[in-house]
């Protein structure tokens, strides 16, 4: 696709000119060094250079990706739990505990004793 | 293994067959549980003892205790003080300095009606280690227990302000407000808890009911927001959510006939929601379907 020629490009160029920031940025260092001046920040030639550098990759970045979609919740419905169990809250005041008068809860098998 | 009701309702027809379940459908089911935060006391205490009691070898060390932890509370909530107490000692003594065996042993005592033991224990804790966020939620457990809700509710706010990204906490805190009728309160929670789970339906639910229940134009107007977004979620399906449009659009006309005036897309969103209410109840109950008419009628939707 064209579209994606072009976002290639953009993003190859991108790179070459962060890179060349990235070793103006060295030699300006370098230069500073054998002057024995302070390293303040970049001068803002490099700094112009260097944002252009990251919107050209960006640029280039989303034309290569082709077109964004939307984000989705999945198409599976989730299943609604309307009361959940909250183990860390968990309370014993309700009349749950009449269950252990049925039947198939009357002959638990037994949970051996660990060691 | 897919995380969803489906599955869940499939495990409990092969367990429900016969005598004896093999190890991987109670493992799996028991995971499932967890795994979905389902309330089911009688299976979990039924199943959970039985693969305990046959098959507690073949499970990894983290899950065994795990399990262990998840029947023991089952156990506790269903009223089967013996099963609940021999899991209890076995935690306990395989983790004697450990605070979730403490906290363990404390909902022992409270299932036994001794709440001054629990809280003497979780003060021991809380002595080791103030901050501990596992004994604190179980204080607010004990107080609520005891019928204490203005209390846990305090608790809890305490612990919120420290803990502001437990969504658990801002469940229950939801639900101790809703039970306390205290609804701005619980609004906020549940728009806290919503941050966290934005794809949960039934929490949005709960919101919008709350907002309903609170009344005034302003949240009949915020609940038919959160009522619709409930329809985009459930691809229309949710009954609920429908009825709740609804219901909303009837107050917000009542107000309406009084100020004069409406938009087209006011209108339109309550006369859709009742139609496909309609053709929903004519799909799956149609015997109901007289009611719904009526209901629709009354809010001046048909």
């Amino acid at each position: 696709m064209e579209s994606r020629g072009v976002g290639k490009v953009l993003v190859l160029a991108g790179l070459a000119l962060l890179l060349a920031t990235g070793y103006q940025t060295i030699t300006y260092r370098e230069h500073l060094r054998l002057t024995q001046q302070q390293f303040d920040g970049l001068p803002l030639t490099l700094l112009a250079q260097l944002l252009t550098a990251v919107a050209v990759c960006a640029l280039g970045g989303l034309n290569v990706s082709g077109t964004l979609r939307p984000i989705r919740v999945s198409d599976v419905p989730k299943t609604v739990v309307a009361r959940p169990q909250r183990t860390d809250f968990v309370v014993f005041n309700h009349r749950g505990g009449l269950l252990a008068n049925l039947p198939q809860l009357q002959q638990l098998p037994m949970v051996p004793e660990i060691r | 293994m897919a995380v969803d009701g489906a599955e869940l309702a499939r495990l409990r027809k092969e367990l429900e067959a016969t005598q004896q379940p093999a190890f991987a459908t109670l493992r799996d089911y028991l995971r499932q549980v967890r795994a979905l935060r389902v309330r089911d006391i009688e299976y979990v205490t039924k199943y959970g003892a039985e693969l305990l009691a046959r098959h507690s070898r073949k499970l990894t060390l983290d899950e065994l205790w795990e399990v262990h932890e998840q029947v023991a509370v089952a156990a506790m909530e269903a009223g089967c003080k013996q099963l609940a107490l021999r899991l209890v000692q076995n935690v306990h003594k395989r983790f004697p300095e450990g605070a979730r065996a403490s906290r363990l042993t404390g909902m022992y005592f409270e299932l036994m009606h001794t709440p001054a033991e629990a809280e003497a224990l979780y003060a021991k804790e809380l002595e080791k280690d103030p901050c501990n966020a596992i004994i604190l939620k179980r204080m607010v457990g004990l107080r609520r227990g005891q019928g204490d809700l203005t209390g846990a509710s305090t608790l809890l706010r305490e612990y919120l302000q420290v803990h502001t990204t437990d969504w658990v906490a801002w469940e229950e805190a939801a639900d101790l407000y809703l039970q306390l009728q205290m609804y701005q309160q619980a609004v906020f929670c549940l728009e806290e808890l919503l941050l966290h789970q934005p794809a949960d339906i039934s929490r949005h639910l709960l919101l919008a009911d709350t907002l309903y229940t609170l009344g005034g134009a302003h949240n009949w107007r915020a609940a038919r927001s959160y009522y619709s977004g409930v329809i985009e979620l459930s691809k229309g399906q949710n009954l609920r959510a429908l009825c709740g449009v609804c219901a909303c659009a009837a107050q917000l006309s009542g107000i309406r006939r009084g100020a004069g005036g409406s938009s087209t897309g006011e209108e339109e969103l309550p006369r859709l929601a009742g139609e496909r209410l309609q053709q929903q109840y004519a799909v799956h109950c149609p015997a109901k379907l007289p009611l719904v008419r009526g209901m629709l009628k009354a809010q001046g939707l048909l």
